[in-house]
């Protein structure tokens, strides 16, 4: 950035603030599955024989995953050399703050690197129609698992967007490339917001430090803090409405009870 | 032939029969051969620093390798099936049983680390003269090894505080205050997870709770207290702030499980120790969050004793004995509450750390609540009148004399 009066000039700072950063996380969930009961061990015997693992019919496995959640599926198989990193969803090189924000209108789920393992509970998602056919890293699909649109992990960026660009315009009211549009302004302005507030939560402190809480500059600066809080709550419920775009009521019939209503 | 092929070719040419050979066999490698493997697969099961040789193992403190039984009549080897197949290394030690799935890191940059870590692995290697005087980089089982001995200075350090052996508690049943570890009938757990996963994995199938976040947790079928966190979800974190991260979370575990996890000890008291131990280690992280409402700025936030006495300077700029007493949520405490509170316990320590032991066995030492909630105001009053019976400090003394010991020691830090 030119500087003014010489040489010099101000460092720009392409960071997140604290807001940001926690609102482009994907909030991943990891079902698992459990035994209906663990049990206790039989006198003399220090640990119990654990009900076998075995792999779930794919609605049971459905079921399991969306777990009561209307929101279409993000379903993502961890391997062993991701070391827990989220590449097949997120790209090395190019800004993901879109694919973040477009996760929230998705239940997303990681599912662990033995899911592939034949009697894993939730193996039958993964599963092959076709001898030789490449198991996906990722896919979407409804939550009874219909509609399901598979990736392989190293697509470009274009084609897991427009992926997702098809639930969302078939499963939400809304326009959400408007919304995505208007939320990252909003990011824009928490970023805005949190720089300020923490110059005056540092004013604060050391304030409080050099002169204590009897310091006349103090009441100026928890006005400060108090007016920025007002504004960072007017954008909370800005974001907050920008994000609720509703979810349309999805025919989630059986297959065949679709056929049948067709007919 | 092939020096003839212009490069582009003969790269293509290459790939085509790289792609033709791996088609031919049809196999993907075996887990663990390759570079992008994880770090334990990558090392195997088998320790390489004893070869599981039993002499070795002994001289080096390892009782066992997994699979063993773990908590709540479940063995490592569910847990494997959970998560995973040689994604985890197991190991007991005297006083724990742990289980670690961090990957290899490198050496730490700064100096005091570095001299730190230095010192650690010189005691390692008395132990253990196969791992190498300056290992390139710290690979799992490295790490297991670092972990095991912190762990088991750390029960040592503890037992010296409140002046017991393990003698003090010879295993008599399968209840807490009749176990030989601290009273607890089994050893103390530790999980040192790579990924947030695994942990949230861990959390929801063998404790019922969904989180991926640090977690202490307490197994009540058979009364085993877990230390459990994951790296990758402690941003920024290094392995020095791993390290201050675990001693935090395990102090706890020892001081809740001593004598029975039957009640909590007075908030102020159990974080202020739990970071005057994990503050030993020179680290720039705290194990602390900042409140949304606490005003504090950005740099020196590791610096407690520059930042508590530049408070204790002023009245009314601290918090006083009275309020710290009073507090009894863990989510209120922000940043200014945990210093303070490892301030007071610097403090006391100070003074006379036979008499502060002391306090603590005999706040340990209630008959366990039948039927009734904890009674933390019962917890409270006895906390200060003990203050008052071993230290002569009344709410008022403490804080008077706190303040004044703050500005003289810590202005000299």
């Amino acid at each position: 950035m030119p500087a003014s009066g010489g040489r010099g000039g101000v460092a720009l700072d392409f960071r997140r603030g604290k807001t940001a950063k926690k609102l482009l996380e994907v909030e991943w969930t990891y079902p698992v599955w459990k035994p209906k009961d663990d049990g206790q061990p039989k006198p003399g015997q220090t640990t119990v024989a654990a009900q076998v693992e075995y792999a779930l019919p794919v609605e049971q496995a459905y079921e399991l995953v969306a777990d009561g959640d209307k929101r279409p599926l993000l379903v993502l198989r961890e391997c062993e050399k991701c070391k827990g990193t989220d590449h097949a969803l997120l790209s090395r090189s190019l800004d993901n703050e879109q694919t973040v924000m477009m996760t929230k209108w998705f239940k997303c789920v990681k599912m662990p690197t033995n899911v592939l393992t034949k009697n894993h509970p939730f193996t039958n998602l993964f599963l092959r129609e076709k001898e030789g056919e490449r198991i996906p890293h990722l896919f979407f699909a409804d939550p009874d698992g219909s509609n399901r649109a598979e990736l392989p992990g190293d697509q470009a960026q274009t084609q897991l967007w427009e992926t997702m660009f098809t639930y969302l315009d078939r499963c939400y009211e809304g326009d959400a490339k408007q919304s995505i549009r208007e939320l990252r302004k909003v990011l824009s302005q928490y970023d805005k917001i949190d720089g300020l507030e923490q110059e005056v939560k540092t004013r604060i402190d050391r304030e409080m430090e050099k002169n204590g809480p009897e310091s006349p500059k103090l009441k100026k600066l928890e006005a400060d803090l108090a007016k920025l809080g007002k504004e960072r709550a007017g954008l909370k419920q800005k974001e907050s409405d920008l994000r609720s775009l509703a979810l349309k009521t999805l025919n989630t019939e059986k297959p065949a009870e679709q056929e049948a209503v067709a007919k | 032939m092939l020096r003839t092929l212009p490069l582009p070719l003969l790269r293509l040419f290459c790939l085509a029969v790289l792609l033709a050979g791996s088609r031919a066999q049809e196999k993907p490698p075996e887990p663990g051969t390759t570079k992008e493997d994880e770090d334990v697969l990558k090392i195997g099961l088998k320790d390489p620093y004893t070869g599981s040789d039993p002499a070795v193992m002994a001289a080096a403190g390892v009782v066992a390798y997994g699979p063993f039984p773990w908590a709540d009549f479940k063995t490592t080897a569910n847990i494997d099936t959970v998560l995973g197949e040689r994604r985890i290394l197991w190991m007991e030690t005297a006083h724990y049983k742990i289980g670690l799935s961090l990957k290899s890191v490198s050496w730490p940059e700064d100096q005091q680390k570095r001299k730190a870590l230095q010192e650690e692995l010189k005691q390692l290697r008395k132990k253990l003269p196969k791992i190498a005087e300056r290992p390139k980089k710290l690979d799992p089982w490295i790490r297991l090894h670092l972990y095991a001995q912190r762990l088991e200075n750390l029960y040592l350090d503890f037992q010296k505080l409140i002046s017991v052996t393990d003698a003090d508690f010879p295993a008599k049943g399968k209840a807490p205050r009749e176990g030989a570890f601290l009273g607890m009938p089994e050893k103390f757990l530790v999980l040192l997870f790579q990924k947030k996963s695994d942990m949230a994995r861990y959390m929801d199938r063998f404790c019922g709770q969904k989180q991926d976040r640090s977690m202490r947790w307490y197994h009540d079928k058979t009364h085993q207290m877990l230390a459990a966190c994951a790296a990758e979800g402690l941003e920024g974190f290094d392995e020095a702030g791993l390290h201050g991260h675990v001693i935090y979370a395990v102090s706890h575990n020892l001081c809740d499980g001593y004598n029975g996890y039957y009640y909590h000890l007075p908030l102020w008291l159990e974080e202020g120790l739990a970071h005057w131990f994990s503050r030993k280690v020179s680290s720039d992280f705290v194990n602390v969050e900042i409140l949304d409402t606490e005003a504090v700025a950005e740099d020196k936030q590791a610096d407690w004793p520059l930042k508590v006495w530049k408070r204790a300077r002023h009245e009314g700029a601290y918090f006083p004995f009275e309020k710290m007493a009073a507090w009894t949520k863990f989510e209120d405490m922000g940043y200014l509450a945990h210093s303070q509170s490892w301030s007071r316990v610097d403090y006391l320590l100070s003074v006379d750390r036979e008499k502060f032991g002391l306090m603590v066995k005999k706040l340990k030492a209630l008959a366990p609540p039948v039927g009734t909630p904890t009674p933390l105001a019962e917890i409270a009053t006895l906390a200060q009148k003990l203050l008052v019976e071993l230290f002569e400090l009344d709410g008022a003394t403490f804080d008077e004399k706190w303040r004044a010991w703050v500005l003289k020691t810590y202005a000299k830090k």
